[in-house]
């Protein structure tokens, strides 16, 4: 009886917060087919306003565009970032130097630094290399997350040295280790960073909206937040169909790495 | 490992070469924008100047929601690479760029002919001595009001024709507890201080008065405020979709707002004809008025970007037409600050949705009554803190005078 009370108990509060989280999707994917006015006056019914909504999105947005610019980013964001990450997470890891934890501590500590702080000093840095308004500009700032070095340093600190120092013997490069022994064995690693990294690169707004200047290099969180930017009262409708057009990637890359990134939460728990 | 190297080289290969980089000093005049207010009315305004100049080209680029953020960095970092040509401010924050940074933009005092625009308009972007902006539409305001809530509690038109705000508070509760619809929605970013304040001519600062507690107009208007904030018959607002929403859910009897507003109360087009406009309310000060402003931007040339005295030049010539002060209006429901298309009465036309009344002539003929004020950096600090003071004077842990001087304070 009491177990019954606690599961009940259990139960309810998972509901309660299942459907916080769920809400705003389903609110979402109801707006889509919502006129502006029925969205802000609350309207939790389907209606028929979905192509005039996709009409509006279409008139206004130049999406394939949209979607090039945000795949390319995100793309070469992930890829580059994992590739610097878990390269140098490796050196800090295997190779020994007496400066070694010190650099690494000073990079940790810079995860402190509010991003705030370094826009100025970044900006700068991207006019002087005449970067402004490209994609290199964006990526490049995605590139070096500190998080991520640390992120795969600690999923190294169990891999055996043994296997390295074997392969070593047997004559391997120390790239080729790095990408025959080291990369294979941390595939679960790699997908929750990929989660991780793809979804900074894809909803990253405050570094995007600075560098990138013209119509045609724009993301989605760009794209929404100009949709949603007028004089008038903002078409709410639009604005809810283009965000879920920006979620139904992010969806897709949860899924498909899903089951490697729940595998890298309990590995990392070990 | 070849292989990873090679990708490697071959992705930093890719993305440098997909960027485009923009040209500084180009001949094309870049313009940011809002797409559905601004950029319609620059787009024609530039074909009118390429009649006259056929080689000119433009750029227009919708401005992302947070421009001030990105025109902070780029003027902070000291560079304008990245910033158009043209940008748009709202008049309000317009005097904190211009003190920020004073030689970011080119002074127009010398081309554009400020005796075709309205005079208070011109003292927003006059800094220093020298006149930075081009006039553009402005927020004349008004006293929206659902004329069958108020015809069904016994009011006409005529009723609310020039009072003062006290009158209008009567008016307010006898129509709610009547008809059950509240008026004003406010939210705690301030009720309409900027609306009222203008309306008699003044600020939070002003030069005339050493304390803000000297200034009877502030002391009045935070005195209103209160009242508002205090009563049942005034819909307190969480945010600025339940504003719209009381609007358009026709919850709400009356509020008043720049003319911007129009746009958002013909979102619902069941609610054509019944809607009508009066002046705003005035104070019960010496040089009160019934005309007040709630918004509006102007047009600034940023300097150093090499094609600074062609869009000074466009900004000269390609807006002062009555054609496009009259399409402003059918495409974007924008008033603009150009005195002969008022004069001429392009606004003159009977609106349906106001039950056929011309509102706007009549909020265009207000225009030319709007008192100038000036805003600045001080003048935002100071409503700031009035938003953050206001539950302990809400409450009555203060009085009208300890706000005043607390607020004094924080601004000093």
């Amino acid at each position: 009886m009491k177990k019954k009370i606690s599961a009940v108990f259990t139960h309810m509060i998972l509901i309660i917060i299942s459907f916080i989280c769920v809400f705003p999707f389903f609110w979402m994917v109801v707006g889509i087919t919502n006129s502006s006015v029925d969205i802000t006056q609350g309207k939790l019914t389907f209606g028929n306003y979905f192509m005039t909504n996709l009409q509006t999105v279409i008139e206004k947005v130049d999406l394939f565009q949209i979607i090039f610019n945000s795949v390319v980013i995100a793309f070469f964001g992930t890829v580059l970032s994992l590739i610097v990450a878990s390269m140098a997470a490796y050196a800090f890891q295997i190779y020994h130097n007496k400066f070694r934890e010190r650099i690494y501590n000073l990079m940790l500590v810079s995860l402190m630094i509010p991003f705030a702080a370094l826009m100025i000093p970044l900006y700068k840095e991207v006019v002087f290399l005449g970067l402004l308004n490209t994609y290199t500009a964006v990526v490049l700032q995605l590139t070096s997350s500190v998080f991520l070095v640390f992120f795969f340093r600690q999923s190294l600190k169990n891999f055996p040295l043994e296997l390295i120092e074997s392969s070593r013997i047997d004559g391997a490069s120390e790239l080729l280790i790095f990408a025959r022994i080291v990369v294979p064995s941390m595939k679960a690693t790699y997908a929750s960073a990929t989660i991780y990294a793809f979804m900074g690169a894809w909803n990253g707004y405050l570094w995007p909206l600075l560098v990138i200047k013209s119509n045609d290099m724009k993301t989605f969180p760009l794209a929404i937040s100009a949709l949603s930017t007028t004089n008038r009262a903002p078409d709410v409708g639009a604005v809810m169909l283009l965000i879920v057009f920006s979620t139904i990637p992010m969806l897709v890359i949860f899924f498909v790495f899903q089951k490697q990134f729940v595998q890298g939460m309990v590995g990392s728990s070990k | 490992m070849k292989k990873l190297l090679g990708l490697l080289t071959v992705m930093v290969l890719v993305l440098a070469g997909c960027g485009s980089s923009e040209q500084v000093g180009d001949g094309v005049i870049t313009i940011w924008g809002t797409p559905d207010f601004d950029i319609p009315i620059f787009e024609e305004a530039a074909s009118i100047y390429q009649e006259d100049n056929p080689d000119v080209q433009f750029e227009f680029v919708a401005s992302p929601d947070d421009v001030g953020q990105v025109i902070h960095t780029s003027l902070a970092s000291n560079t304008v690479e990245g910033l158009p040509d043209i940008l748009s401010l709202q008049d309000q924050e317009a005097q904190i760029y211009l003190e920020s940074y004073p030689d970011a933009f080119y002074p127009l005092e010398d081309i554009v002919n400020y005796d075709d625009f309205l005079d208070y308009k011109e003292a927003i972007c006059t800094y220093e001595g020298s006149t930075y902006c081009l006039p553009f539409d402005v927020g004349v305001a008004g006293l929206f009001y659902r004329t069958d809530y108020f015809a069904e509690a016994g009011y006409s038109a005529e009723d609310l024709n020039n009072i003062t705000w006290d009158r209008y508070f009567e008016i307010s509760e006898d129509v709610y507890n009547k008809t059950g619809h509240q008026a004003i929605a406010y939210d705690t970013n301030g009720v309409k201080e900027q609306i009222m304040l203008q309306s008699a001519g003044t600020s939070y600062i002003d030069d005339r008065y050493e304390n803000l507690k000297d200034n009877p107009a502030l002391v009045e208007t935070v005195e209103k405020d209160k009242i508002i904030r205090t009563s049942d018959w005034a819909y307190n607002s969480p945010d600025w979709a339940a504003t719209l929403n009381s609007v358009n859910s026709g919850d709400l009897a009356s509020i008043p707002a720049g003319s911007w507003f129009i746009d958002i109360i013909k979102a619902e087009p069941s609610q054509s004809g019944k809607w009508g406009m009066a002046p705003v309310p005035r104070l019960n000060v010496e040089g009160a008025t019934n005309y007040s402003n709630d918004g509006g931007s102007s047009l600034y040339v940023v300097n150093g970007t090499g094609d600074e005295e062609l869009a000074a030049d466009f900004l000269a010539n390609g807006f002062n037409s009555e054609e496009l002060a009259k399409n402003a209006l059918n495409e974007s429901s924008a008033l603009l600050s150009y005195i002969p298309a008022i004069e001429a009465g392009v606004y003159d036309t009977a609106d349906e949705f106001f039950g056929g009344q011309h509102i706007y002539q009549q909020l265009a003929d207000w225009t030319l009554e709007i008192p100038a004020v000036t805003y600045d950096a001080k003048t935002t600090a100071a409503s700031s803190a009035l938003a953050a003071l206001t539950p302990d004077y809400i409450s009555g842990k203060i009085t009208t005078e300890q706000l005043l001087d607390q607020i004094q304070q924080q601004i000093a």
